[in-house]
């Protein structure tokens, strides 16, 4: 890295990891930019804490919450693209169909079925998914939150 | 036991972190908090970021000390609350707050965090921080960071809270000075503030609890 880069870098995490210990990067993205993530263990109990050059901050339990909405999103995201590419396919299959000297072809009613089957399938998976609850409180302090 | 006491450093910077069941807590503590308290206290609560809350005149009718959200390089004195406002962290610099729209931790602006950690780094040793009830754990790094420093690092009872895990993972990652009924909250900070040492305040070392109504050691001490 360029010396400005090591600053900006630094000045970015502010703190380092205990005992002095570097910012390591990780194989994330940062759920808020994409850019890449650092992780520092802090203190003497190592509680994880993960940055981004720009300097959002995840711990551990926040950077899952945000991991499980990024996935929720893309899997929307894919429901999405899927519906569009039915619409597209059949919009131009039917301007095409349409136009009697334009060539037929098979290959996109093949297309638009294996979407829509993959649409029915995503949104299965969607409704099926969902993040690992955390219960409020016990009737003492030994549960994990 | 150390034979020479060195007095305690000055604490005269409270800084109070919460989310989900925190206002219940801080309408309590700021109504016993004594109105000449010679600290400056600052609040970060998770909120939201277009919502223009009362949130100031919930906690100001009830609180001896007045309650302010304020505004960019207001001086940070005692006498006042101060209450971070929507959509920016509360960060301290030359004596004075700034509001600050930077990035968020933990996809929220203000950010218990960013407010402990300048606040750390500004006033070192002099910090109590306090963390209450709320999801997840913003706010232990900061803790961490506040202990770091030399500072107090305060949580509130979990059983107690509506939210228990910030408090908890403060007691579970953090060294945790005092763990707290917000009962006994206002009078903990008056004595840490007034220069008692932190064993003297709680009468006994680590991780403990102050029960209202029953002195010391009637109850096992708990982590």
């Amino acid at each position: 890295m360029e010396p400005d880069e090591h600053e900006a870098l630094r000045r970015a995490l502010g703190r380092t990891g205990a005992e002095g210990g570097p910012w390591v990067p990780v194989d994330f993205g940062c759920p808020d930019c994409r850019g890449v993530l650092y992780v520092a263990a802090l203190g003497k109990r190592g509680w994880l804490s993960f940055r981004c050059r720009i300097g959002h901050a995840f711990a551990g339990d926040t950077l899952l919450a945000a991991k499980e909405n990024q996935l929720e999103k893309a899997l929307w995201d894919s429901l999405e693209v899927l519906d569009e590419l039915v619409q597209l396919y059949q919009v131009l299959d039917g301007r095409r169909r349409a136009n009697p000297t334009a060539p037929a072809d098979p290959e996109y009613d093949r297309r638009i079925a294996r979407a829509l089957k993959h649409r029915r399938q995503l949104r299965r998976l969607i409704d099926g998914e969902g993040p690992a609850p955390v219960r409020a409180r016990g009737s003492n302090d030994e549960e994990v939150s | 036991m150390n034979s020479v006491s060195l007095s305690p450093p000055r604490r005269d910077v409270i800084l109070i972190g919460g989310s989900q069941g925190s206002i219940v807590g801080v309408r309590t503590l700021l109504a016993a908090l004594p109105p000449k308290l010679p600290a400056a206290i600052g609040i970060t609560l998770h909120r939201s970021p277009t919502f223009v809350s009362s949130l100031v005149s919930v906690f100001d009718t009830k609180s001896q000390l007045p309650v302010v959200e304020p505004g960019n390089g207001r001086l940070f004195e005692p006498g006042l609350v101060y209450l971070a406002p929507r959509d920016h962290h509360m960060v301290f610099r030359h004596g004075a707050v700034w509001l600050d729209r930077g990035p968020k931790h933990h996809f929220v602006r203000p950010a218990v965090d960013v407010m402990f950690e300048s606040g750390s780094e500004q006033f070192g040793a002099r910090v109590i921080g306090v963390l209450l009830s709320g999801n997840l754990s913003d706010g232990v790094a900061g803790l961490v960071a506040i202990k770091d420093r030399g500072g107090l690092s305060l949580a509130q009872e979990p059983s107690e809270a509506e939210a228990p895990s910030m408090p908890r993972n403060a007691v579970a990652f953090d060294d945790v000075d005092v763990v707290f009924p917000i009962a006994t909250a206002a009078r903990l900070l008056t004595n840490l503030v007034s220069g008692m040492a932190i064993e003297e305040a709680v009468a006994s070392n680590g991780v403990h609890r102050l029960v209202p109504h029953q002195a010391a050691g009637e109850r096992p001490q708990r982590n």
